[in-house]
């Protein structure tokens, strides 16, 4: 059953309180996921992507709304939607590269033996690229190989849902353009469904299927851009443009936030005016 | 590069300590000061050697690491339950953080006089003072070493449908561990200070007694080349555990992680 509708969020609203302040993460969002799609989430700081992400992965529970996956309604993590974070430290650094995956294997009890795990996790490293990497610890690596590590270990476990939660936000732009070439030929073998969240409008245009544009306080979908651009998809091209353009304009353009930072600028300047009786001003 | 460096440390903190070990020998050598008050280094290492032939002294030895791991060991049982319950209970949290804030800066020594009328004057007391001296430091790093590992960590352990005793087993300990040896070196080291402290206020009762006891008792007979003798064996135990045992497992897991922040 192919392209079946894999993932549905219905009615999803996430609420926090920061303090006696309700902050609205999550409005109403309604979205469909088809098996083996990769989707991406963007939005400006603090719109609440990651916090969809992190419903999805069942790391948070929704204030109201509901998350299924293949009818199945989730309520806690699950080893079938494996997430990859941002940060370097999300592998661990007592075991070795090798150790890390087979961990994963082991716990999740994919493998039981040791001979199997090692050959699973060797498979992974070797799609990512790391096969000669295998007994070095993560404090050995750079920033970029221990995201293809985390990528190795989260694929190990063959999740239907791969969670990626700005998983190159913190790379630099060569190695960033390389990893993302990597991980549409891993999604292209795997078929596994993935779902992206970044706030780059360029890698949202050179991995999405579809992008999904998330608004700020409240976190709402604001359109979702269907892309088909045939890969490799090249920054350079008129249809990239305009597909960039149409996200630029619903991303940076009278944005809430920068409507009330700009109220705040005039205030803070007529603030200056009237002090400026002091004889030294 | 870096061998030559700490290669070089290491010969010039062993020609200074010669250095330091001669001088006194010499300055005791000129006669100026009393020799029963201020002994020679080589009548301290015969008497060291004499000491150990006779097997007093390894006695001593023996007993002093008994009743010291008796004691670390309560600790850091103790320790153990104490944190997983602060782990999964915040109430027992702010309890343990209060009891930390005003039992930890008291000495183990100050609670010796109650100790005594409670428990007399027996090994039991001074295990209890070495108990009280170690568990404080033990928990108060057990507790921020399970605090400081990252979220990221526990929620990848989550993902993978760890949780309970088995998420804290497989990621949260090995994840403190940096934590758990500071700990743990910080409890041997005031251990000793409590037994030896703790065994000069009232000795040992029916003659047992640990290297404390033995340096007290020297004292007494103003044998003083072996008062030096004790404290000597003292600091060699201190510089072995601490170069075998616990550089040791730092060399094998730490800083093979690369979890320290050198």
């Amino acid at each position: 059953m192919i392209n079946h509708n894999e993932l549905v969020i219905e009615n999803l609203t996430k609420t926090f309180y920061a303090g006696d302040r309700r902050i609205n993460a999550l409005e109403q969002i309604n979205f469909k996921v088809k098996s083996g799609e990769l989707i991406n989430l963007i939005g400006p700081s603090g719109c609440g992507k990651s916090t969809l992400l992190r419903c999805i992965a069942g790391f948070e529970k929704p204030t109201e709304g509901r998350i299924k996956l293949n009818g199945q309604q989730i309520d806690a993590p699950g080893v079938e939607r494996m997430m990859v974070f941002q940060s370097f430290d999300q592998l661990f650094p007592w075991f070795t590269v090798l150790e890390n995956i087979m961990f994963a294997l082991k716990v999740t009890k994919m493998a039981d033996t040791t001979g199997k795990r090692k050959e699973i996790a060797c498979a992974y490293l070797e799609m990512v690229g790391l096969a000669g990497f295998a007994g070095f610890y993560p404090h050995q690596l750079s920033g970029g190989m221990k995201q293809r590590v985390a990528i190795a270990r989260a694929l190990s476990v063959r999740p239907q849902l791969l969670l990626m939660d700005e998983p190159f936000g913190s790379l630099d732009a060569m190695t960033r353009l390389t990893l993302q070439e990597e991980l549409i030929r891993i999604w292209e073998e795997t078929k596994v469904t993935i779902i992206f969240v970044t706030h780059n409008i360029e890698e949202a245009i050179i991995l999405g299927d579809r992008i999904v544009v998330l608004g700020s306080n409240p976190g709402r979908i604001k359109e979702v851009i269907t892309n088909k651009l045939a890969r490799p998809r090249s920054p350079e091209s008129k249809e990239f443009n305009l597909i960039w353009e149409e996200l630029h304009s619903l991303l940076g353009f009278k944005q809430p936030e920068c409507a009330r930072a700009e109220k705040n600028v005039t205030k803070l300047f007529t603030d200056d005016r009237e002090l400026s009786f002091l004889p030294h001003l | 590069m870096k061998a030559t460096g700490t290669r070089n440390k290491t010969i010039n903190q062993v020609l200074f300590i010669t250095g330091v070990i001669l001088g006194w020998e010499l300055l005791a050598q000129t006669g100026w000061f009393p020799p029963l008050l201020f002994p020679k280094m080589s009548a301290v290492f015969i008497e060291l050697v004499g000491e150990i032939v006779r097997g007093e002294i390894l006695q001593r030895l023996a007993f002093s690491l008994q009743i010291i791991g008796l004691g670390l060991g309560l600790a850091v049982v103790t320790a153990a339950l104490t944190t997983t319950l602060a782990l999964l209970s915040p109430l027992v949290s702010d309890w343990v953080q209060a009891l930390m804030a005003i039992l930890h800066p008291l000495p183990g020594i100050a609670i010796l006089p109650i100790i005594i009328l409670w428990l007399g004057t027996g090994a039991r007391s001074i295990v209890a003072v070495i108990w009280f001296s170690s568990v404080w430091p033990i928990i108060a790093n057990l507790h921020t070493g399970l605090r400081s590992v990252p979220t990221t960590q526990i929620e990848v352990g989550r993902n993978l449908g760890l949780k309970g005793i088995a998420l804290v087993r497989s990621i949260l300990i090995p994840g403190a561990f940096p934590y758990i040896l500071t700990g743990l070196r910080v409890g041997w080291a005031r251990a000793w200070q409590a037994s030896v402290a703790a065994e000069m206020v009232f000795g040992a009762s029916g003659g047992e007694g640990g290297l404390g006891w033995f340096i007290y008792k020297k004292r007494f007979f103003m044998e003083i080349p072996s008062v030096f003798a004790g404290m000597a064996v003292i600091i060699l135990i201190g510089l072995l555990v601490e170069r075998l045992c616990f550089e040791g497992i730092e060399v094998r897991t730490v800083r093979r992680w690369g979890m320290t922040s050198e």
